[in-house]
Formats: C-alpha cells, sequence, structure tokens
C-alpha cells in the first residue's frame, strides 16, 4: 500500500478540487462553548460524593523512606483517608515499566508523590498533608545527566533489569541508561577520512515545560468489585486504560477511561499517569468515593514533566565543495527520575539527530539516562528540537567556514522524492524543499540588512509514531445526522473540527449535521493515541473508512427505492440522488425510514493501520508512515551593548499533505513557533540541588502577547497517496526548528555563536565581549568571522 | 459587620454569605458554579481567571470575596447579552482565535475593557491590553487579528520592503 | 491554594484603621490592592491572623496637583489610575513609565500606589509556596537563621523589586503616614529600613496615607528604564530613574540631578553622588562617572530569577548612562 509500486492514489487532483467541506476552514464546534465559558474542563467538572485528593511531595532528591506516620493526618476531622506508596505494590509505565502509584522503599526526584489524603474538601486535605510525617535516609543524588551515564554512577533504579520493557527498548542493565538508541549507515570512519574538514560542537537544551493552561486532573471511582472509573484529562484514553489495567492487573473492561469533554492544552504534557495515578491510588484504598486530583501549577512544574534537557556532541565530515559526507551524533537526554516516554523520545531523536539530509555515513547514538531531577516525558515534537538545535546550528557553522549560503547548503542536501533516508526507508511524498524555499521567498532571503539585523533558517523533520493503528465507528441516525464515536482527544489542536469535515465531505452531508462526542472507553473503539501529528492521517482515514462503510450501506437500501444502481447513487448535502438527477433526491432521513422504520441507524466501522514493509518486524518501526517536514525563518535585531535580543519577524512552512482546515494548520503553526521561540530565548526549568527554582509563569518565562512578534503562516502541500484527502499531521512539530532558526538570524547579525538554549542577553553578551577582546587582541576585524569549528560550550 | 453581602454579578443582584477567606475565584467557581472563570495559577500570574470589576479589568485568584461588596462583577458567562454574543466573541469564533479555550474567557475581558474605553485600538494596544493572559495554544496572533476585527479594523499592512519593523 | 483563615475587617476611616490596627499589633496587616499581600498568604509566607481593609476609607484614592504644593497620590489610587491621569500624563510621564511596567495589565488595575511602595522585599528561596520550599531550611525571613542566598550572612539579602519608588525617589518624592503619633512627613526614603526581612519602616498601627511630588520645574525630564526578560509579567532584575533638570538658556547645564535604582538591593537606592552633578555641565565624561559610580553602589545578589547577577551587573553603568541621554534630550524637549 505504501511502497512505491504499490501505490493506488485514492484521489485524483480533479477529485481534491471538488472538495466542499475539506479545505475550507469552517467554524469550529467547540468554539462557540469556550467564548461563552460553557465548555467544561476537568477543572469544573463535579461527581456526586466526591472527595478531594492532595499529594505529600518528597522534600529529597534521592532518599530511602524509612518511615511513614499518617495517624495525626487521619485523626483529622474531614479526613477519608490517607495512602502510601507501600499499600499499592504495582509499577506503570509506558515503554519500561518503572513508576510506582506513590513512592515505595525509596523517593527519586524531589516533588515525587509520597503519600496521598483524601478529605471533604481541599482545606482539609492540605492541613492533613502537613500532619503526615515521614523519615528519610538522604542517598547520593544524581543531578549531572554526563555523570549519570558513566559505568559506575550510584543507580538510580537498581532494578532496571527486572522491569518490563516494549520490544525495541534497549535498557542497558547495572547503569541508568534506561535506552540506548542506535542507528548505523555506511562506514562512520571512512566518512570521516573522505573529508576535508570536520566540525565538532556541543550543544545542549534545558528542560522545557508544557505550560499547558489547564494543568493535569482526574477523578476516580473505584468499586468494590475492582470496577474503575477515570474522568481525566488525558490526551489518550485506550492508553490510559491499558496502563492502569495492566498495572493494577484488572481486566480492560474493568477500567473505564472517561475523557472530559474539553482538555485546556495539551503538548504531550498529558499523557502518561501523573494526577491519574494519584487518583487511582486513592481509589484504590477509599472504594466506592470519587476522589478528585487536580494539580496545582507549581506541581505542574515540579511533579508532571517536561522536555528532556539534552546535551549533543555532533561531528560532521564536510568536502571542501560543502559536500557532507559523514555525520555522528551523541545525544544524552536526562531522562529524571522515572522512563516516562523517555525510551520514545530517545528514538524518535535519533531517527532526525542527523537532520533531514542526504548523508552517507552516519552514526547516530541517543542516550536516555535517569537522574534524580524532574521527571522528562513528551513534549511538542519531541526528540526533535534537541536534534534540530544541534544539526541546523552546525549547518550555519559549516556554510560561515566554508564560505557557503546556509540556504544553499540546506538544499543542496535536504531529501527529495525517491531519496533514502538514512533509515533506509524510500521517503515520498516529501514537502521539505518547498517549505525551505516558500520561507526563503517570504523573508526575501537574499535582501541584504542593516547593521545589528539578521537572519536565519533552519528545517527539520521528525517521524510519526508508527505502525499504531486507530479505530473509529460512525452512527448515522434516523434523521440523517452522523455521530462519530473515536477517541481522538480534542486538547485544543481542532481534531474535533478535522474529523468532522471528514466524515461529511466522505458521507455528503452538511458539516452541522456531523457530531463527534469527546472519549470514553467503555464506547468509544480503539485509538493509539493522540499524538505524534497522528489524529488527521490515522484516525482520519479510520473515520473516512467508517464513513464510506455506513454509505454504502445507505445507497444499497437507496437503490431500490430510486430505481437506481447503487453505483450510479450520489450524496449531497445529506440527499441521496442517481447522478446526474439531482431533482430525483431523497433525504438520508427518509432512506433510513423506509427501510427500519422509526428505528433506524446505520452504523459503519473502521480501522486503519498503516502497511509496514515486509521486514519491518519491530514494535517501534524503522518505516514511517510519513514523516513530519517544515522550515522556519527568523529576522532579529541584537543590541551590542545589552546583548539584547528583538525577533522582528518570524516565517513558517510546513508540509500539511493537505490542509483540511487552513485556518487550524496556520494556528498550529503560530503556536507551535511561540512555544519554539520560548524554548529559544526565554524558557528554562531551574533547578538548584534537585529542586525546581522557578516553578510559577511569574518566573519561568513562558512568552506573552508582547513577547511574540509577527509569525507568517506558510501551508505547503504535498499530498499523501494515504492520507485522507492526501492529508498528513502536521500540528506537533512546527515549534522544532525555531530555536536554530533565531540562533542562526543572531549570528548572521552579530557574529555570535550560542551553544546553550535559551540564547539569553547575559550570553550573547559575554561572548561578544570575548569576540572584541580576541578582534582587538588579533587586529583581525571581520565582523564576521565565524566561531572556531568545535568550541563546545 | 453584616455577615450578608451584595454583589451584582452579570447584572443580578447575589446576596451572600461569605468567608474573609474566599478568592472571588472560590465565591464564582465553587459557590456559584460559574465555571467559566478559569483558574490557571492562582497566584495572579497567568490571567485566566479575569473579570471585570466596576469597568476594571481584575484577577479574581487574587481578589478578597468579601471585597466586591456593592461592586458590579462581569464574567465570561454575562459576556453575551440578552442570548447575543459580544463581537469580540463573534470574531474569536470567526477568526480561529479559540484552541484549547482555557485562556479564552480571561482575554475576552481583558480586551473588552479595552474596548470599552478605546472603540478603535491600534495592534499596539491590543498586544498590550491582553498581555497579561497567558496563551500557550495560539502565538496570540489570530487573537490579535480577532480582537482588531471585533473593532472593526483590520491588521496594518505589512511594513515597507526591508523595514520590517518589529510589532512593538 | 486556598489562603489560610483570617479576620477581616473595612473600616471606613483612616483612624479606625490605624487604631485597629494599633490594637491588633503584628498579628493585622493592612491590604490594599491584594496583589502582593495574597501572594504571600497563599504561599504560606505571612501569617496574618487579621486583614484590615484599606478600601472602604474614604480620601485615599485622590491625585490632586497645583503648581505650588506639586502632585499628592493618595495611597489606594491604582497603578492604572495613576497611569490615566491626565496631569501625570503631562507633567509625570516617568511615574506612567513606572506604573505600566509593573506586573501585568490586571495587576496595574489592582495593585496600588501605597501598596507598591510598602510590597515585601522578594528572593528566589523565599518566594514560593512551602510545598516547594520545604526542601529547604527556613531561612532568615521565615524565623530561621539561614541566608540561602549568601550562606555565612547572619542578615537576610532579599532585594527590593519595586518599580515604583525608583521613580518617585528620583522625583524627590515625600510621604505621609497616619498612625499613633498622628500624622507625619518623611522623605520616602526613610520608608525603607533596608532589612531584608523587615523592609518597610512602618510601626503597628502606622498607615501611608499619601505621596507627595514637588512640581515639575520647567526643563525637566525624568525617565525609568527597567532590565526585564519579557515585556510585561516580570519583576525589574534592575531598575533606573534618571530625573534632571536643567539651567534656562545653556545648553546642557544641570540644575538638579538625582538617580534611584531598584532590584539591586535590599532598599531602592537613592544616588547621592548624582547631587554631584548640579551646575555642571553634562559631558560624556561626567554620564560616564555616573554610572560608574551607580555601579560600584549596586548590590545585585543572585536572588531573583532571570538573568545572571554579572550580567545584571553590568547592565548598571548601561542602562544609567540610556536613562541620562533620555532623560536629557526629554529635559530639551
Ligand atoms: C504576578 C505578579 C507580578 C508582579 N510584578 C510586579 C512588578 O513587576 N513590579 C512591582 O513593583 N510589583 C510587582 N508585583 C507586586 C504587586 O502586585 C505590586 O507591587 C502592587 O502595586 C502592590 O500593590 P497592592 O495594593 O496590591 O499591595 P498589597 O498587596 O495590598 O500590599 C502590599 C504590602 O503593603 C502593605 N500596605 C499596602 N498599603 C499600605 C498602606 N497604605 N500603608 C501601609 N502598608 C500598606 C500591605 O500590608 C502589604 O504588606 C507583582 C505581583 C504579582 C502577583
Ligand atoms: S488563576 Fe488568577 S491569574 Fe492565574
Ligand atoms: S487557547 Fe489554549 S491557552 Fe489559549
Amino acid at each position: 500500500m505504501l511502497n512505491d509500486k504499490g501505490i493506488t492514489l485514492i484521489e485524483t487532483a480533479d477529485t481534491l478540487e471538488a472538495l466542499e467541506i475539506v479545505g475550507k476552514s469552517p467554524q469550529r464546534a467547540d468554539a462557540r462553548d469556550k467564548v461563552r465559558g460553557s465548555a467544561v474542563y476537568l477543572e469544573d467538572m463535579k461527581v456526586n460524593n466526591m472527595l478531594c485528593g492532595k499529594v505529600l511531595r518528597s522534600r529529597y532528591p534521592h532518599a530511602r523512606i524509612l518511615s511513614i506516620d499518617a495517624s495525626a493526618a487521619e485523626k483529622l476531622p474531614g479526613v477519608r483517608g490517607v495512602v502510601t506508596g507501600a499499600e499499592l505494590p504495582f509499577l506503570h509505565g509506558e515503554s519500561l515499566v518503572d513508576e510506582p502509584f506513590l513512592a515505595r522503599d525509596k523517593v527519586r526526584y524531589t516533588g515525587e508523590a509520597v503519600a496521598a489524603v483524601a478529605a471533604l474538601d481541599e482545606a482539609t486535605a492540605e492541613e492533613a498533608l502537613e500532619l503526615i510525617t515521614v523519615q528519610y535516609q538522604e542517598l547520593p543524588p544524581l543531578f549531572d545527566v554526563m555523570e549519570a551515564a558513566k559505568p559506575g554512577a550510584p543507580l538510580v533504579h537498581e532494578a532496571l533489569a527486572s522491569y518490563q520493557h516494549a520490544p525495541g527498548i534497549n535498557p542497558i542493565h547495572g547503569t541508568n541508561i534506561c535506552n540506548h538508541f542506535k542507528l548505523r549507515r555506511g562506514d562512520i570512519e571512512e566518512g570521516f577520512a573522505q573529508s576535508d574538514c570536520v566540525f565538532e560542537d556541543t550543544f545542549t537544551t534545558p528542560m522545557q515545560q508544557h505550560c499547558s493552561l489547564e494543568p493535569h486532573g482526574s477523578i476516580c471511582l473505584m468499586n468494590h468489585d475492582d470496577k474503575l472509573t477515570l474522568w481525566t484529562n488525558n490526551d489518550s484514553p485506550h492508553r490510559c486504560r491499558k496502563e492502569i489495567a495492566s498495572a493494577l492487573k484488572i481486566p480492560l473492561t474493568n477500567v473505564r477511561i472517561i475523557t472530559a469533554p474539553n482538555i485546556g492544552g495539551n503538548f504531550g504534557g498529558k499523557g502518561g499517569l501523573k494526577a491519574e495515578a494519584s487518583a487511582a491510588a486513592l481509589a484504590w484504598k477509599i472504594r466506592n468515593r470519587p476522589i478528585k486530583v487536580m494539580y496545582t501549577r507549581e506541581e505542574e512544574f515540579c511533579s508532571s514533566i517536561g522536555r528532556h534537557p539534552s546535551v549533543t556532541r555532533i561531528k560532521t565530515g564536510v568536502r571542501k565543495d560543502g559536500t557532507i559526507v559523514a555525520r555522528q551524533v551523541e545525544t544524552y537526554l536526562d531522562s529524571g527520575a522515572y522512563a516516562e516516554k523517555g525510551p520514545t523520545v530517545a528514538r524518535f531523536c535519533g531517527l532526525s539527530a542527523a537532520g533531514p539530509y542526504k548523508i552517507p555515513h552516519v552514526k547516530v547514538d541517543v542516550y536516555c539516562v535517569y537522574t534524580n531531577k524532574t521527571v522528562a516525558g513528551a513534549m511538542r515534537g519531541y526528540g526533535g528540537p534537541q536534534g534540530a538545535w544541534a544539526y541546523e546550528s552546525q549547518m550555519d557553522v559549516i556554510a560561515a567556514k566554508l564560505g557557503l549560503d546556509p540556504l544553499e547548503l540546506r538544499l543542496r542536501h535536504a531529501y527529495d522524492e525517491g531519496d533514502i533516508h538514512i533509515t533506509g526507508q524510500q521517503i515520498y511524498s516529501e514537502g521539505l524543499k518547498e517549505c525551505i524555499e516558500k520561507v526563503a521567498e517570504n523573508m526575501e532571503w537574499s535582501r541584504p540588512r542593516p547593521e545589528g539585523r539578521g537572519r536565519g533558517i533552519a528545517c527539520m523533520e521528525r517521524a510519526v509514531k508508527t505502525p499504531f493503528g486507530s479505530a473509529a465507528f460512525v452512527k448515522v441516525n434516523e434523521d440523517g445526522t452522523v455521530d462519530i464515536l473515536s477517541s481522538t482527544t480534542e486538547v485544543g489542536q481542532g481534531s474535533e473540527t478535522v474529523l468532522r469535515q471528514i466524515a461529511a465531505e466522505e458521507l455528503g452531508v452538511r458539516l452541522e449535521q456531523v457530531r463527534k462526542a469527546a472519549p470514553d472507553t467503555a464506547y468509544t473503539p480503539f485509538d493509539s493515541s493522540t499524538t505524534s501529528s497522528r489524529s488527521t492521517f490515522h484516525m482520519g482515514n479510520a473515520v473516512k473508512m467508517a464513513v464510506a462503510d455506513a454509505k454504502s450501506q445507505i445507497l444499497k437500501l437507496a437503490a431500490p427505492l430510486l430505481e437506481a444502481n447503487v453505483d450510479d447513487l450520489r450524496i449531497k448535502d445529506g440527499n441521496v440522488h442517481p447522478q446526474g438527477q439531482p431533482e430525483r433526491a431523497l433525504p438520508i432521513a427518509k432512506v433510513l425510514q423506509r427501510h427500519y422504520g422509526p428505528s433506524g441507524t446505520v452504523l459503519g466501522r473502521g480501522y486503519y493501520i498503516p502497511e509496514m514493509p515486509a521486514e519491518s518486524e519491530e514494535y517501534y518501526s524503522r518505516f514511517m508512515v510519513h514523516w513530519l517536514v517544515g522550515a522556519c525563518g527568523a529576522e532579529v535585531e541584537v543590541n551590542r551593548k545589552t546583548g539584547q535580543i528583538k525577533v522582528l519577524k518570524i516565517w513558517g512552512a510546513y508540509d500539511a499533505g493537505k490542509a483540511i482546515h487552513p485556518v487550524n494548520c496556520e494556528g498550529q503553526i503560530q503556536g507551535g513557533i511561540a512555544i519554539g521561540l520560548g524554548l529559544a530565548l526565554s524558557e528554562e526549568v531551574m533547578s538548584k540541588d534537585g529542586a525546581v527554582m522557578n516553578p510559577s509563569f511569574l518566573s519561568y518565562k513562558v512568552p506573552t502577547a508582547l513577547d511574540v512578534p509577527q509569525i507568517v503562516p506558510i501551508i505547503v502541500e504535498h499530498p499523501h497517496p494515504d492520507g485522507p484527502f492526501g492529508a498528513k499531521g502536521m500540528g506537533e512539530t512546527t515549534n522544532v526548528p525555531v530555536p536554530p532558526a533565531i540562533a542562526n538570524a543572531i549570528y548572521d547579525a552579530v557574529g555570535v555563536r550560542i551553544h546553550n538554549l535559551p540564547v539569553t542577553p547575559d550570553k550573547v553578551l559575554e561572548v561578544l565581549k570575548l569576540k572584541a577582546q580576541e578582534q582587538a587582541g588579533s587586529r583581525a576585524p571581520s565582523p564576521r568571522r565565524p566561531a572556531a569549528p568545535g568550541r563546545g560550550k | 459587620m453584616d455577615k450578608t453581602v451584595r454583589i451584582n454579578i452579570n447584572r443580578e443582584s447575589y446576596e451572600l454569605e461569605l468567608e474573609p477567606n474566599q478568592t472571588l475565584l472560590d465565591l464564582l467557581r465553587e459557590q456559584l458554579g460559574m465555571t467559566g472563570t478559569k483558574k490557571g495559577c492562582e497566584i495572579g500570574a497567568c490571567g485566566a481567571c479575569t473579570v471585570i470589576i466596576d469597568g476594571e479589568p481584575a484577577l479574581s485568584c487574587m481578589t478578597l470575596a468579601l471585597r466586591c461588596r456593592g461592586k458590579e462583577v462581569i464574567t465570561i458567562e454575562g459576556m453575551a447579552e440578552n442570548g447575543r454574543l459580544h463581537p469580540l466573541q463573534e470574531m474569536a469564533i470567526e477568526h480561529g482565535a479559540v484552541q484549547c479555550g482555557y485562556c479564552t474567557p480571561g482575554w475576552l475581558l481583558s480586551a473588552k475593557v479595552l474596548l470599552d474605553n478605546n472603540p478603535s485600538p491600534t495592534l499596539d494596544e491590543v498586544r498590550s491590553a491582553i498581555s497579561g493572559n497567558i496563551c500557550r495554544c495560539t502565538g496570540y496572533q489570530k487573537i490579535e487579528e480577532s480582537i482588531l476585527a471585533a473593532a472593526g479594523r483590520s491588521l496594518p499592512a505589512p511594513a515597507p520592503e526591508g523595514e520590517s519593523s518589529p510589532r512593538v | 491554594m486556598k489562603l489560610p483563615k483570617f479576620e477581616y475587617a473595612a473600616p471606613e476611616s483612616l483612624g479606625q484603621a490605624c487604631r485597629l490596627l494599633e490594637s491588633r499589633g503584628e498579628e493585622a496587616h493592612p491590604i490594599a490592592g491584594g496583589t502582593d499581600l495574597l501572594m504571600a498568604l497563599k504561599n504560606r509566607q505571612k501569617f496574618p491572623k487579621m486583614l484590615v481593609d484599606l478600601g472602604a476609607v474614604p480620601n485615599l484614592s485622590r491625585i490632586e496637583y497645583s503648581d505650588a504644593d506639586g502632585l499628592r497620590i493618595g495611597a489606594m489610587v491604582s497603578l492604572r489610575r495613576l497611569a490615566a491621569n491626565p496631569i501625570v500624563r503631562e507633567k509625570y510621564p516617568i511615574l506612567v513609565q513606572a506604573a505600566l511596567s509593573v506586573g501585568t495589565v490586571q495587576l496595574q488595575a489592582m495593585g496600588t500606589v501605597g501598596g507598591n511602595l510598602c510590597q515585601d522585599t522578594c528572593c528566589m528561596y523565599f518566594n514560593r509556596s512551602a510545598m516547594v520550599r520545604q526542601s529547604l531550611e527556613p531561612c532568615h525571613k521565615l524565623g530561621g537563621c539561614i541566608c540561602h542566598v549568601v550562606s555565612s550572612s547572619e542578615e537576610c539579602w532579599a532585594a527590593y523589586t519595586g518599580d515604583l519608588a525608583p521613580a518617585l525617589l528620583a522625583l524627590g518624592a515625600s510621604v505621609s503616614m497616619a498612625g499613633p503619633g498622628g500624622e507625619q512627613r518623611l522623605p520616602l526614603q526613610e520608608l525603607f529600613s533596608g532589612d531584608g526581612k523587615r523592609p518597610i519602616a512602618l510601626r503597628p498601627g502606622q498607615l501611608l496615607a499619601e505621596i507627595q511630588v514637588p512640581a515639575a520645574p520647567p526643563r525637566s525630564g525624568a525617565v525609568y528604564l527597567k532590565l526585564r526578560q519579557r515585556e510585561t509579567l516580570d519583576y525589574p532584575l534592575l531598575g533606573v530613574a534618571v530625573h534632571l533638570t536643567l539651567e534656562r538658556g545653556e545648553n546642557g547645564h544641570c540644575k538638579t540631578a538625582a538617580l534611584a535604582m531598584t532590584a539591586v538591593d535590599k532598599a531602592p537606592i537613592l544616588l547621592q553622588e548624582a547631587g554631584k552633578l548640579a551646575g555642571r555641565k553634562l559631558t560624556e565624561a561626567q554620564i560616564r562617572e555616573l554610572a560608574r559610580a551607580a555601579y560600584k553602589r549596586a548590590h545585585p545578589m543572585k536572588n531573583l530569577y532571570g538573568l545572571t547577577t554579572k550580567y545584571r551587573l553590568s547592565m548598571v553603568e548601561v542602562y544609567v548612562e540610556m536613562a541620562v541621554r533620555q532623560a536629557l534630550e526629554s529635559a530639551i524637549h
């Protein structure tokens, strides 16, 4: 299906043009409730008889728990129970099962959940926490990822060897490395031997936090017969159900996950078990009472997850003419105390660590390493920003040294249709070059900029989680309206509207006739996750298939009524008619009523999973159903006296295959770029001795409206042969190329290259001063002299 | 002191018994069930809990409920009047300014205060007016567009070549 | 993050408020806009048993101006109203700059001039919730005996980070206090104790009632510049206010000069050296000398979030020079 031999184009250019709903930007169904304040989020939900749960958190980064005395807390009037880790002998985790619901035996980071209290109200629960006394014995902590990765370092998880993990994950027993991902192509030594210049740099990125405006939250109810219901703002209800059921060793049907109708932001942060774990731990002990756990903003920063901090050593061999021959990348991802999504992040980081470039000799090693810090996990574009920061910064280092145009250097190496990716996969439906060209064109790449100003460009690629499936049902109701049953969650990205558009287009009804409710694992079928920019493509296909299934049933029913062949029937605006005879239209409702009487419903089902090439049997494939690609350009102004950076304008072009809802796509580009801007210039979770020092919006610098410059969104469309109407995912990785684009623009402006994100004025000024000294010393007054390769941090 | 307090919320008068340590946010969300006012940080830094008190923008998480005695409070639930959406709400939908929607009530009310005082603001004035409302989803661009549209203005034309001036 | 329990009173006269505060001593705190105080309560940094709301006290929200007496600002005037006042906009644009640099739009609408001046000092080890603080020993400010910034220090090094104080100091403001000893008028500088633990020199029962700013002389210019990481929602990492008055006629001769800084010490700094410029022509060399003096006087500590202390210190000279040039510019025009 996906090999170029077997491809049958589902949509021809003609049919794409004839689309009525797909490709337009109708109003989002959820927006009306959201502007009225009537949209319901988990934070707003109450269940009868509900208790409030609060979590006691560790004050040490690494310590043995000697004892916990909760007797005083339990006696406090209004308290209904206290639960500790010892009472729950279970572990959970997505690809590596290593995390207790509440710390057992030892704590591994400051802020880890140690005990939880359920009380009649929040104030009582908070008061009860203060009455719990925990005796700890401190253990030596590990804060430095490079130290932690060394053989012989103290272990964060002594039992790593005994943890269950998914196939394709490669933990190194007896170390803190919970996954080592390797990729080899060609012969790296041979590649360096063929090179005229070898560039070696080290780049680092800090922890970034998602800062979803709605914190994590869950309400959990567990009955005496081990039936568990969880209302949550988790992004992926089926993954959540599986993780809870397998941890608690109960059947899947015992666990029901009900997603809140609206989720106040996600960006990958709401994937694992966070508030879910604490609420479930309380419900496990205090049966038959719903218990709500809502994180505070500080808990978001200290006890949920963030983006993996990273250290990347990148070594690139280039011929004099600028041809890149070899690239070796070694990345260390700081996973914090638990693996969370880290092993997968390492994989995705590694798959694209060499950049979206044709390079014959490549060697990649990515290590995901435990430390005693806040846990890192999935965050928008995961693995991407760490990799792109290194490879796209170094592209400009190379261009400067060899006197090449950074744009030309990229275009010369960028993957194109039919190229072989370093993973061995043949590339198809690749819009990368067009993204780069569109950005360059829009930003007028060759226009000279005044002194102190500069422009930079960067591009990126990232994998889409493959091969994972999505299922959907549609119900065509007796009045001709349609319900979509799908477990894709609406986290703000607009998937609800996009799936409705696909369904309406495919069936031939008006958009308003299609509804999609929030997921409930009791009713909505399996979906692997709402992540990785996979929903439009995978769930879009599943919905389209389900609708096609329902449609063929309807047409079969209509054929005798309209005295026509099924093949000659069309549906438009909810009416079935023989082709070319719209005057003979019969509403779908009538078709159903004539056949079923008053009780008709047609059910359609769809299941989509990409077909894999025969040789790939891995759980995590090296074959990707498509690659997310894009490019970003930035224009900046740097003040040489203060080192302060003003970003004047940003351009971003991303390949959507076919934009189902162009305005949503623009919103994804602009929103992602603002997150990238934050990582580029100001965002950094700072910790001291393992404790987060800036857990608030006041001290953690999320960009405000005054900090985000004009962002020009550019949608590129290289249709995917298997995408619904040609669509591919595009929203997740729009942030990825932003930091290097900005850093490259800063270099262009004042000749300063910063290797460590974020690029703050203090760092810029320091290098400016160093440069001025060097220049005064060496009397080499070339302002654009490139930084010496291999300077590292 | 008399224990009952009268507060006008969304043009309706309420007689309430309040605790000193209740914030206006607690009152709205927990006691009155008006959950449109959002809670994003509880320490005055995100703007999700913005309401209008006597015509001024205010953070309900940092306002003692008792402080509102005799005042007029407008929350997101009171922004539409007589069942008709405010132009800011209409334009927010129209321009795709809403993604997850968690920040939306807050910035809509900040923008309402702006337009109530300045019916035809510039882009810079719009950006300042909503700068106390963090939005993590949209990058603010479509929010700004929608506010200008509600004020009957469009985005200023891009700066002439070579001068792409900062939007500050 | 619920507020702890406390009693609440909303007295209807200044005298009543002062008496109530005096009778309850340390356990009662005045509350104005509440933006500083309620954060401290939520974070369990302060534990008042009673809050005395100044919102119902009459006459504290006036802004008055006369050429003879200058500007009088009631302590309860909100920052937003101060910045919107036509006379303030015309004659004291530095106050508009400073007021609009505080927090966010909403905080400017809620926060008061009095509350801004009387705000507590900041330190990143202290300004966090009890949950996060628990991993550290209680510091001086919390009744402990350690400073996490200067570990050997016997005193608290928390920084004063108010934005209005430097602007008002540079303008030569004074303050009126009401309280047990009757009304008292002091130079604004004396409001600040320089003790990180108890930064505001008010006795129990004493309230800040009014701020007076001398009339703005002709040919004067004043500028407030704030170093921050974002364009809003940031406390200053350094704030520099400069106020210059020029002699008539001769270009560049200085009649008076004042310079004040914030965020670089336990109290706002009014730099005495600036006075030396009076009667002299402002040359490049003198601007640099002033900047150097400011640099020597500033003591930024590693207690605020954001840019490095070294950078903040190195910006003192740069910001002073920029501020002087801008003030000069506006004095001439
Ligand atoms: C997110 C956030 C950001 C902020 N950013 C800034 C900033 O950038 N710059 C800045 O300067 N401040 C900032 N602040 C602090 C605060 O908002 C402002 O300083 C505000 O002006 C304080 O005024 P208020 O009326 O709200 O003070 P309140 O909180 O009411 O009072 C502050 C203190 O002063 C005392 N007090 C108040 N009025 C009087 C009086 N008349 N007499 C005697 N004592 C009195 C109170 O007891 C209290 O101790 C910020 C606060 C928050 C929450
Ligand atoms: S919840 Fe009030 S400002 Fe964030
Ligand atoms: S729309 Fe999600 S935070 Fe603004």
